[in-house]
C-alpha cells in the first residue's frame, strides 16, 4: 500500500506554509521595529533619562566652615532575596528574623513566597555585623549589593540645614536637595559656613526656651553682617537626618522654620519704619510725638500695651515699642516709602539663601492707610527668619544689606545694596542698645557684649483671624553694639507665660537671644568690653566696601 | 512498487556515520554556536562586576557544549524511530505532569518539579518537545483530504489542551502559552478552514474580559494591568510593578544605533536591570552593541529558522514536516515573545531568549528541537510508511 496522502495535496498546504513563513517574518520585523523606535527614542529623547544612570560617583561630603564632618556617604550592605530560588520560605524568614529581630517574620514569610518575583529588598543598610550575621547563616537564595548610605555623624546637628537624601541617595531636603547635582558629581567636600558650635549653642538654647516657655516652635539664625554668612541656622523642633525618612509627613520637626515657615515678627519691624522716616528725611531724631492717645486709621484704634507717658522721641518709641508712634512715623513717611525700604531690605521676596523651600513672604494685598500702619509695626507681613535677619544686618553694616548664604568659599559676587545711609543705621543702632539698656530688652543684655536689639510679639494667626492667647515672640539683635559684626534672631511660637513672667517676648525672646549671645559671643572672638556706651556719640561709621579695603 | 519508489533515496541503514555527519546542514549549525557565543560574550558583560556570578558565562558555555552534543545525538537518531516514540513520549511526559500535580514540589507557590531519584526535572519543558513530535505524529496517520473539517482537528485540540492546562494550573503562564502558539501553528498548518480560524478568534476575543475576571490569579491580573498601563502610555510606579520594563527600556534607549561598546553599558553592569543575565539578557546586547548589534542577533535567529522552515519544506513525510515546523515556532515563540517582552509589547512571563539567556532547560529545549529538525533533514527523503506499525 502507499501512503495515505502526499503531503503536497493538502488543501492549500504551500499557501498555509507561506502564511507561516510570513508571520514568523513579520513577528521579526515587528520586534525590530519597536527596538528602532525605542533606540532612536533613546539616543534623542531620552538622552536625560539615560544620562541620570552614569556611574555614580561617591556622594560629597558636607562640611562645616572648620572641616568638621556633617554629612558623607558609607559602604553599606543591603540584603535582598530572589524567592525563585527560595524551596523554604518559612525557614529563611525565620533564619533572617533570628539575627534581624525589628523583621516581621510573617511579612516576610509572604514577600519571600512570591516566586514571581526574582528580587525583593529584604532590609537595605545592613551594618557590617548584621552582615556577617546574615551571611554565617548561610540560607539560600540571599544576595548582598553594597550600596552607599548617606550618615549625618553629628544626628541632630543643623539637621535641617543639612537635610537627608534618601535611600537611593538622591537629595530630599535641605542642602541636600538644594544642592543635590553638585553632591551626586561627588569631588570636594561642600563647605558650608556654619560653625558647628556656634550651631549647637544655638540648637541647645533653643532647646532650653522650649522646654522652660513650652513653646510649639521655635527657630534661630545667628548670622555673620559683615559677609552674609550664615554661622547658625536652627529650627525647633530638631531633626536628626538619619532617622528622617522615619518621621511622618507632617511630622512638626520636618519643616524648617528659619527658612520654610513665615511669621507675623511684630515690632522688631519698628527700628525699620524708624530707620526709613529718619533716613528720608520725613521725621528728624529730635522730633518728638505724643502716644497717649489710641490711633484710630480707616476704623480701625491703634493703641498701646502700656502707657507711656509725654511726647516721646524717636528712640523712645523703639526701646518703648510704641505702636502709636511708629505708625505716626508711617504716616508722616508714607505708604510709597514704607514699600521701598521693605523691599530694598528684600522682604517682599523669598530669601535667596540656598536650601530647598525658601518660603514666599505673605505681603498685605493692598498698602493702603491700614494695611501701612500695621506693616509698620510688623502686623499683616509675614516673613521668614531668615529673610529677615538678612534684612536686619542693615544695623549692622552701616545701612547696607547682604544676602545671606550658607555656602562657603563660594566667589561668587553676592549683592550688597545700601537701604539707608551709615549715620541713620549708626543712630538705629544706638535705639536698640538703649531698647536693651532701658527698655523692652532688657533681658537679652549680656555683660560685656553691648546687644542691640529689639523684641517683637505678635498675635499669632489663627483659621479666621489672630488667636487672643497664642504669640509669636522674636528677638533681633546685632552685636557688639559700637562696631556690630553679627545678627542673632530668635523666634519663638507660642510661648507660655508662667508665675512671674508675661508671655511677650521680653520674657521669653530676648532672654533666649541673650543666652545665645552669652555663650556665642566668645567662640566668634569678640571682644567683651565694659566702657560706658556713650548714647548717639557716633562711632567710627564705614561701609562694607570701605571695611573691606581696609582687610 | 513502494520499495522501488524508495529506492532512489539513501536508506538510513546504507550510510556511513561519516557520511550522515557530512550531510548534516553545517552552515545552521554554525550559525547556532555563533547565537551561543553572543550570549555568553554578553552573559560575561552583565555579569563580571558581580563576582557572586562569575562562572556563569563559563557554565553557560559548558551546558551549551552538552546540549550541542545531545543536539547531535538526536539528530542522528532516524527519523522512523522519532514517529514511533512520539506517542509515547508524549503520554509518559503527561503522566509526569500529572504526578507534578499529585506529588510535585512546590518552590515558591508554583508546582513545577518532579522528584526523580536524585534529580528534580520540569515535565513541561519536556512536554514542549512531546507535543510537537505527537501532534506531527497525529497528522502524519490522520491527514486526509478532508482536512479542513473541524473534527479531524478535535483530537488535535485535546493533544494541545490537556498538558496546556495542566501547566497553567503549576502556574507557569510562559510554558502555556508557547504550547498553544505552537500548536495553534501546527493545526493552522494542518488545514483548519479559515472560518472556524475566524471563528475561534473571535469566541477568544469574546472571553477574554471573563478569563481576566474569573480564570486569572490576582497577581496575574496585577502583571496585565501593569503592562496595559505601560501600553497605553499611563504613569505606572516605576519603582515597582513596571520596573523591569522601564530600564529595560532605559538601557536600549542609551545604546542608541551603535551602543556604548563592549562591557560598558551602565543599565545592565550596575545592576538596574533585574533577572538582566536570563529573560532580559537582549538589553545588555542592546546597551553595548546598539540597535543594529541587536537586529543583527534577531537577524541571525531569523536566518536559523528560516533554515529550519525550508528544512520542513523539503521533506517528504508529513510527520518530519510538521515536526520540523513545530520545533521552529517553538523556538520562534521564545525569540519573539521575549523580545516583545524586553519591549514592553507583551506582559513580563518569564520566557527566555534561547542560547543567549542563562538557563539550562531553555538551552536543552532549543537544542533538542534543532536535534529533530536535523533528524528531519537527514530523514527528508523517507516517505516513513506507518503501516503494519502501530
Amino acid at each position: 500500500m502507499t501512503d495515505r496522502l502526499v503531503t503536497s495535496e493538502v488543501e492549500g498546504s504551500a499557501l498555509r506554509a507561506r502564511l507561516v513563513s510570513l508571520a514568523l517574518c513579520a513577528g521579526f520585523f515587528a520586534v525590530s521595529m519597536k527596538a528602532g523606535f525605542v533606540a532612536l527614542a533613546g539616543s534623542s529623547g531620552q538622552e536625560g533619562v539615560s544620562t541620570a544612570f552614569e556611574e555614580p560617583a561617591r556622594r560629597a561630603d558636607i562640611v562645616d566652615r572648620n572641616g568638621v564632618l556633617l554629612a558623607t556617604s558609607v559602604n553599606v550592605y543591603s540584603l535582598f532575596a530572589d524567592p525563585r530560588a527560595i524551596w523554604e520560605p518559612e525557614v529563611v524568614a525565620a533564619g533572617l528574623v533570628s539575627v534581624l529581630p525589628e523583621l516581621d517574620v510573617d511579612t516576610l514569610t509572604r514577600r519571600l513566597s512570591d516566586n514571581e518575583r526574582a528580587f525583593v529588598w529584604i532590609k537595605r543598610g545592613l551594618t557590617p555585623r548584621q552582615h556577617k550575621a546574615v551571611f554565617d547563616l548561610n540560607l539560600e537564595g540571599l544576595g548582598f549589593r553594597e550600596e552607599s548610605r548617606r550618615v549625618y555623624p553629628r544626628k541632630t546637628l543643623a539637621g535641617h540645614v543639612l537635610g537627608y537624601a534618601g535611600t537611593d541617595g538622591q537629595g530630599l531636603a535641605g542642602v541636600e536637595y538644594a544642592l543635590d547635582a553638585e553632591l551626586a558629581d561627588g569631588g570636594q567636600p561642600l563647605r558650608l559656613t556654619i560653625d558647628s558650635s556656634v550651631q549647637h549653642m544655638l540648637e541647645s538654647e533653643l532647646s532650653t526656651a522650649a522646654t522652660e516657655y513650652e513653646i510649639e516652635g521655635g527657630a534661630g539664625v545667628v548670622l555673620n553682617a559683615r559677609n552674609g554668612e550664615v554661622l547658625g541656622l536652627a529650627s525647633w523642633p530638631p531633626i536628626d537626618p538619619n532617622r528622617a525618612h522615619t518621621l511622618a509627613g507632617d511630622d512638626p520637626a520636618r519643616a524648617n522654620r528659619a527658612v520654610n515657615s513665615v511669621f507675623e515678627l511684630g515690632s522688631v519691624f519698628k527700628p525699620i519704619t524708624v530707620a526709613a522716616g529718619i533716613d528720608t528725611g520725613a521725621i528728624r531724631p529730635s522730633d518728638t510725638f505724643d502716644v497717649e492717645e489710641p490711633i484710630v486709621i480707616a476704623g480701625r484704634r491703634i493703641g498701646d500695651t502700656h502707657r507711656i507717658p509725654g511726647p516721646i522721641s524717636p528712640a523712645k518709641i523703639v526701646s518703648e515699642s510704641s505702636n502709636i508712634g511708629t505708625v505716626k512715623v508711617a504716616l508722616m513717611l508714607g505708604a510709597r516709602r514704607q514699600q521701598d525700604i521693605l523691599e530694598n531690605l528684600g522682604l517682599f521676596e523669598r530669601s535667596p539663601i540656598e536650601l530647598a523651600g525658601s518660603a514666599d513672604p505673605i505681603l498685605p494685598s493692598r498698602f493702603d492707610d491700614i494695611h501701612a500702619a500695621t506693616v509698620s509695626y510688623g502686623h499683616g507681613i509675614a516673613v521668614s527668619p531668615i529673610a529677615f535677619a538678612g534684612a536686619f544686618s542693615m544695623f549692622a553694616n552701616s545701612g547696607e544689606v547682604i544676602e545671606p548664604t550658607i555656602l562657603a568659599n563660594r566667589n561668587t559676587e553676592r549683592e550688597v545694596r545700601r537701604v539707608v545711609s551709615a549715620p541713620t543705621a549708626s543712630l538705629i543702632t544706638h535705639m536698640l542698645r538703649e531698647a536693651v539698656v532701658d527698655g523692652t530688652g532688657g533681658q537679652a543684655e549680656v555683660a560685656g557684649y553691648r546687644v542691640a536689639g529689639k523684641t517683637g510679639t505678635a498675635e499669632k494667626p489663627v483659621a479666621g483671624g489672630y488667636a487672643n492667647n497664642a504669640n509669636i515672640a522674636s528677638f533681633a539683635a546685632v552685636f557688639p553694639a559700637d562696631s556690630p559684626e553679627y545678627v542673632v534672631l530668635i523666634v519663638l511660637d507660642s510661648p507660655k507665660a508662667d508665675v512671674g513672667r508675661g508671655r511677650t517676648a521680653a520674657w521669653n525672646a530676648a532672654p533666649t537671644a541673650g543666652r545665645v549671645i552669652n555663650r556665642v559671643a566668645p567662640s566668634l572672638g569678640v571682644e567683651p568690653s565694659f566702657d560706658d556706651y556713650g548714647p548717639y556719640e557716633s562711632p567710627l561709621v564705614r561701609s562694607v566696601a570701605e571695611r573691606r579695603s581696609t582687610l | 512498487m513502494a520499495r522501488a519508489a524508495r529506492a532512489s533515496a539513501i536508506r538510513f541503514e546504507d550510510r556511513t556515520l561519516a557520511g550522515t555527519l557530512g550531510e548534516l546542514p553545517w552552515g545552521l549549525v554554525l550559525m547556532l554556536i555563533t547565537v551561543a557565543c553572543i550570549g555568553t560574550a554578553a552573559l560575561y558583560s552583565s555579569t563580571f562586576t558581580n563576582p557572586e556570578e562569575a562562572g556563569l558565562p563559563a557554565r553557560h558555555a559548558v551546558r551549551f557544549a552538552i546540549s550541542l552534543g545531545i543536539m547531535f545525538v538526536i539528530a542522528l537518531v532516524p527519523i522512523g524511530i522519532w514517529l514511533r516514540a512520539a506517542w509515547p513520549a508524549y503520554f509518559v511526559t503527561l503522566a509526569m505532569l500529572v504526578g507534578v500535580e499529585l506529588f510535585g514540589l512546590t518552590r515558591g507557590g508554583a508546582t513545577r518539579w518532579l522528584q526523580l531519584g536524585p534529580i528534580g526535572v520540569q515535565p513541561s519543558e519536556f512536554m514542549k518537545l512531546a507535543l510537537t513530535l505527537a501532534l506531527a505524529r497525529y497528522y502524519h496517520n490522520n491527514l486526509t483530504f478532508q482536512s479542513g473539517r473541524f473534527f479531524i482537528h478535535l483530537p488535535a485540540l485535546f493533544i494541545i489542551i490537556v498538558p496546556a492546562a495542566l501547566i497553567f494550573k503549576q502556574p507557569d503562564f510562559g510554558t502555556t502559552l508557547a504550547l498553544i502558539a505552537s500548536g495553534a501553528v501546527l493545526i493552522f498548518l494542518a488545514g483548519l478552514y479559515y472560518r472556524i480560524i475566524a471563528a475561534v478568534f473571535l469566541a477568544g476575543i469574546a472571553s477574554a474580559w471573563p478569563i481576566y475576571m474569573f480564570v486569572l490569579q490576582d497577581y496575574q491580573r496585577e502583571r496585565v494591568n501593569t503592562f496595559l498601563a505601560q501600553l497605553t502610555g499611563q504613569a505606572v510606579n516605576t519603582l515597582d510593578d513596571g520596573y523591569q520594563i522601564e530600564q529595560a527600556k532605559i538601557a536600549i534607549g542609551s545604546g542608541g544605533w551603535q551602543g556604548r561598546g563592549f562591557m560598558e553599558g551602565t543599565q545592565a553592569q550596575l545592576d538596574y536591570i533585574p533577572e538582566q543575565h536570563t529573560d532580559f539578557i537582549l538589553t545588555v546586547i542592546a546597551e553595548e552593541f546598539g540597535f543594529l548589534g541587536a537586529t543583527g542577533l534577531l537577524a541571525l535567529w531569523a536566518a536559523i529558522l528560516g533554515w529550519g522552515l525550508v528544512i520542513a519544506g523539503r521533506s517528504a513525510s508529513l510527520f518530519g514536516r510538521f515536526a520540523a515546523v513545530g520545533c521552529v515556532a517553538t523556538v520562534a515563540f521564545f525569540i519573539l515573545f521575549n523580545v516583545a517582552m524586553v519591549l514592553g509589547l507583551v506582559p513580563v512571563v518569564g520566557v527566555p531568549l534561547p542560547l543567549v539567556s542563562y538557563g539550562g532547560t531553555v538551552m536543552f529545549t532549543t537544542m533538542a528541537c534543532f536535534g529533530i529538525l536535523l533528524s528531519v533533514h537527514i530523514g527528508r527523503d523517507e516517505r516513513l510508511s506507518t503501516q503494519g506499525m502501530i
